[in-house]
């Protein structure tokens, strides 16, 4: 392990690298800001960045401070102007804003600042530790265990989705699955289908169009039916920065909640499916359930815990989130998703044996997290004020111009138009669905899982140690895997049914009161 | 009736009758498959009709299903609320959107499209980029002029000389007489 | 950087760089049917760069066209004909093979084939120690047809899955009964070797060697037509008991149709003068290419032969 360490900080501490790293963290800062566009677009409208950058250990570095720079930025917006960009910094807002209005918004700052490296930096160790035993288990996969884990990723994406919703995200991973089946990307499809002759269609829709016409355009569509969009929604007053340090006191305070929130942070963020919003969410949820009465009486009035906990449980959600993408080659979420894309673009295949067969990027892109959260804070920290300053650009330049990133990210990758009209009519398809109120990270799992599920189910399916599906069976791996999948596809059910239970015993223990 | 027309239902319809349709093409594929793939266990067919099934399934489930959801913790309200915010529009009438606007955008877009390898990247993206200004009502015109014509200058240095791709910069007809 | 800069300008303006041979041709615009990173793009990159670098052409540029698993550029290159006596456009076996499926509406013999430059052999490996001939490995199969799984980098009925085939049929086993599990890149497919999921991996020359350098595999025959200096031990398949196989996944380079003789022929005469050149030397070094140098007919010729026995065994499979 050391060993690697050694390569992956020789592949960080370079020239170009740091650079790299510095311009990313900047870029991801600024656009992260914009309401709507969160790391995952950020990342998108970048990758034609990092092909173009060749080298894969240096590329996925600057993804990674762009990675960071739009979490933090983020959250910045969040705080500031209480307009998440992305979902996992809305529990940063319950008490972020607050704090801002009532005239602390440069401590709130510091506090998210802190709180974000703490928990990228727990997590990057925890990663450090885990990814190697991990990588070795993953050696002995075969493909029946691929597919069982694929299972798992699918139905955690529907536990853990919005409640009530559960379908809603179902039905989304099977449209993103039935759009990875057109063309011939699966190893299964020897001839093209779905395409209807029309040549350009064969290889199928290309991952990074379909990210851009997924996140980049409809945001952009957003913008430009809604001008209000993305604007102050609180009292309209720009918020002063003005003293951003902490005393020892609140540093005290946060201490416990950091230990706490970055070690189940990256729990969750490991568990395929369960990404930094859920573990922002229940980092939240938990600490006002443990503090004590009149720290509880704060949640929400812009409480110190209340902001610590999101901020370190979605950072370390995030850095926990890349275990299965780098030891399985299977994404969490729907942003270790566009980063598998990045890798795969770089002609790096992640799965057990990248951590063998190309330490210099396995180890460079953990080194790269420590890297960026350590740019991110001394970077960025001192230069918010002006950051926020340049929220300001105009939509009528700034809409244009994220089209126009698009559109050339997507044709850039086949210089082909064919790839522009299917990000288009991908970008109206996902404005009408948001519209709707469905979620759309869940289409990119499917298209991401698809391919690679029909390649692991028709192997398993094919070989001749088998009769049929009787791996499931012959395996243990793959049972245990798929019982842990059956076991989640019951759990909203059964968690419904237990919290109906808890609401009832404690209205009945009110009456008892009365 | 506005509850039993929601957007929901809306979607789900348009999306059911999408995978009836592939449904049907997953089906028809089987004709086209040479007789080894045919005794195959997978077949180039055989996720595509599990998909279909599966899909139809599950807007069925979206267009009976109830559209409100279940009531959950407070934090969930919050994030649920907060969600809607950001995907929604901060209006409740959709004929307040700017709905000419985005059509002419997304033609815009298109035109972008189609002629962006014949006209060459560099006027190309001019033209995007100042008639997406004026599509979207601003009528700064020297400081339009300057970024439609910095910016794809700027961004063509960057990925020929930084990315090293090839793109076309000027009209095709024009580089093939300055080409000789 | 300043050739890089001189490269990237010749799209605006025609430079010439100092030359160290005779100029054969101003310019070559390589119309490149794949994405940028992929073997058609280091392919046409890398010749290009040489044949630049050593001064035999003036410049190159270079134009990605994907879609179509390479057809929209073969399209693209037939429709505009007229205007495309500049351009060359890479291309390697699947051509062959996506042709006879009828995937494309176009064929090879359609185009100027102007030379086959670089080619990689197949081979067969397996996990050091489970066998140690081909003749063992057709043993076990014939002796219990489900303890054989052969794992390959391409779709079922694309070429690795021919190549395994070619050899197992000619050594004496019946292929179609072969059961085949595709990978989607080679670092995968090994490991599948290592973990027991697959028994036989059928890949390229250059991939095995490697593996075989690092111990981790050791390779059945290849399909050559003699043993290879790099490994003088390994047999050719049809020495290792499958009679007549000889397989060759060649990349090379094509015209539009129609193309005049006399460019033609002065694109033909730069590809050979390019071999003698340190610059291509140091090209074909970086990639691990092995130079298997076809030029005009000799390149029609074996393209009409390759077909013939493709198609013949794509038909006797079941794979049309």
């Amino acid at each position: 392990m050391l060993d690697g360490i050694l390569t992956g900080l020789s592949a960080a501490f370079t020239f170009q690298a740091i650079g790299l790293v510095v311009l990313g963290c900047l870029i991801g800062s600024f656009i992260g800001m914009v309401p709507g566009l969160g790391p995952m677009q950020v990342i998108a409208i970048m990758i034609p960045v990092a092909v173009g950058i060749g080298d894969p250990s240096v590329a996925m570095i600057m993804l990674a401070g762009v990675y960071y720079g739009a979490v933090f930025g983020g959250s910045t917006s969040s705080i500031l102007i209480n307009a998440p960009g992305v979902a996992s910094t809305v529990a940063t807002s319950f008490d972020g804003y607050p704090m801002a209005r009532k005239g602390f918004a440069g401590k709130a700052l510091t506090i998210a600042a802190i709180s974000s490296f703490a928990g990228g930096t727990i997590g990057a160790i925890l990663l450090t530790l885990a990814a190697k035993p991990l990588a070795d288990v993953a050696l002995l996969f075969q493909s029946p265990e691929y597919l069982a884990v694929m299972i798992v990723g699918m139905t955690a994406v529907a536990a853990f989705g919005e409640r009530g919703r559960a379908y809603k995200a179902v039905l989304m991973v099977i449209f993103g699955m039935i759009l990875a089946s057109i063309g011939e990307g699966s190893q299964f499809a020897n001839r093209p289908r779905f395409t209807f002759g029309y040549v350009p269609l064969q290889d199928g829709i290309s991952s990074i169009t379909l990210i851009m016409g997924l996140f980049a355009v409809p945001e952009a569509f957003f913008l430009i039916l809604d001008p209000k969009r993305g604007q102050y929604k609180g009292d309209g007053q720009s918020k002063e920065i003005n003293n951003m340090r902490i005393n020892a006191q609140e540093a005290k305070e946060m201490a416990p909640v950091i230990g706490r929130q970055s070690i189940l942070g990256f729990l969750i963020g490991v568990m395929p499916g369960a990404g930094a919003t859920i573990a922002s969410l229940m980092g939240y949820a938990m600490e006002r359930n443990i503090a004590p009465k009149a720290k509880r009486e704060e949640f929400g009035k812009g409480s110190l815990r209340g902001l610590t906990a999101p901020e370190t449980a979605n950072n370390a959600a995030s850095t926990g989130s890349f275990v299965p993408m780098l030891t399985l080659g299977i994404p969490g979420s729907g942003t270790t998703a566009i980063l598998l894309v990045a890798l795969i673009s770089l002609g790096v295949q992640p799965g057990p044996a990248l951590i063998n067969d190309n330490p210099d990027i396995f180890w460079g892109i953990i080194i790269s997290m420590y890297f960026g959260n350590v740019v991110l804070l001394i970077l960025n920290y001192p230069l918010i004020p002006y950051i926020a300053k340049l929220l300001a650009v105009p939509r009528t330049f700034l809409i244009p111009f994220v089209l126009f990133f698009s559109m050339v990210g997507a044709y850039l990758v086949s210089q082909n138009p064919t790839e522009l009209y299917t990000m288009i009519v991908l970008g109206v398809v996902t404005t009408l669905l948001r519209l709707a109120k469905f979620p759309i990270a869940p289409i990119v799992i499917g298209f991401i899982l698809g391919i690679r599920m029909e390649d692991n189910l028709g192997r398993a399916l094919t070989d001749p140690d088998y009769t049929g599906f009787s791996f499931i069976w012959e395996r243990p791996m793959t049972l245990v895997f798929l019982l842990i999948a059956a076991a989640m596809l019951f759990y909203p059910m059964i968690e419904g049914r237990l919290a109906r239970r808890d609401r009832k015993k404690a209205r009945d223990s009110q009456v008892n009161q009365d | 009736m506005s509850r039993l027309l929601s957007a929901d239902r809306i979607v789900g319809v348009i999306l059911l009758i999408l995978c009836c349709l592939f449904t049907y093409f997953a089906f028809d594929l089987a004709k086209t498959i040479p007789p080894f793939f045919k005794n195959q266990p997978m077949r180039v067919d055989t996720l595509p009709r599990i998909l279909g099934v599966a899909g139809i399934i599950a807007s069925v489930v979206t267009i009976i299903a109830p559209t409100t959801g279940a009531k959950s913790a407070p934090e969930h309200k919050q994030l649920k609320e907060s969600q809607d915010r950001m995907a929604d529009l901060s209006f409740a009438n959709f004929g307040q959107a700017k709905w000419g606007q985005l059509v002419a955008m997304i033609a815009l877009m298109i035109v972008y499209s189609t002629y962006l390898r014949a006209g060459g990247f560099i006027p190309s993206t001019f033209f995007l980029l100042l008639f997406g200004s004026i599509i979207l009502g601003e009528r700064r015109w020297v400081a339009m002029v300057l970024v439609s014509i910095i910016a794809p200058l700027a961004i063509w240095l960057l990925v020929t000389y930084v990315l090293d791709r090839t793109i076309p910069p000027l009209p095709r007809a024009l580089m093939d007489m300055m080409r000789g | 950087m300043l050739k890089k800069l001189a490269v990237g300008a010749a799209a605006l303006v025609a430079t010439s760089s100092a030359a160290s041979a005779e100029q054969l041709v101003d310019s070559i615009h390589f119309l490149i049917p794949g994405g940028a990173g992929g073997g058609w793009d280091g392919t046409a990159r890398g010749t290009g760069e040489a044949l630049t670098g050593a001064g035999i052409v003036g410049s190159a540029s270079f134009e990605n066209m994907s879609g179509g698993g390479g057809g929209v550029a073969i399209g693209h290159l037939i429709e505009n004909a007229d205007s495309m006596d500049g351009t060359l456009m890479v291309n390697s076996t699947p051509i062959v093979i996506r042709s006879l499926q009828g995937v494309f509406p176009y064929n090879f013999s359609d185009l100027t084939m102007i030379a086959g430059t670089i080619g990689d052999y197949g081979a067969l490996v397996v996990t050091p120690g489970s066998a140690t001939t081909l003749g063992d490995l057709v043993a076990a199969y014939t002796a219990d047809p489900s303890s054989i799984a052969m794992g390959g980098g391409s779709v079922p009925g694309g070429m690795d899955h021919l190549i395994g085939a070619m050899v197992m049929n000619a050594a004496g086993a019946d292929a179609t009964k072969v059961a085949y599990l595709p990978f989607d890149a080679g670092g995968v497919a090994l490991a599948a070797l290592l973990s027991g999921e697959i028994e036989v991996l059928s890949t390229g020359l250059g991939e095995a060697l490697a593996q075989a350098k690092a111990g981790e595999v050791d390779i059945l025959c290849i399909t050559s037509d003699a043993r290879v200096a790099d490994a003088p031990d390994v047999p050719t398949c049809a020495e290792a008991g499958a009679d007549g196989v000889y397989f060759v996944n060649w990349r090379g380079f094509f015209g539009a149709p129609g193309l005049s003789d006399d460019k033609a022929d002065a694109y033909r005469a730069a590809i050979a003068a390019m071999y003698a050149t340190p610059e291509w030397e140091a090209v074909r070094a970086r990639n691990g290419w092995v130079e298997i140098h076809n030029p005009g007919d000799d390149f029609v010729s074996f393209l009409e032969n390759q077909e013939q026995i493709i198609g013949d065994l794509m038909t006797s499979m079941g794979f049309l």
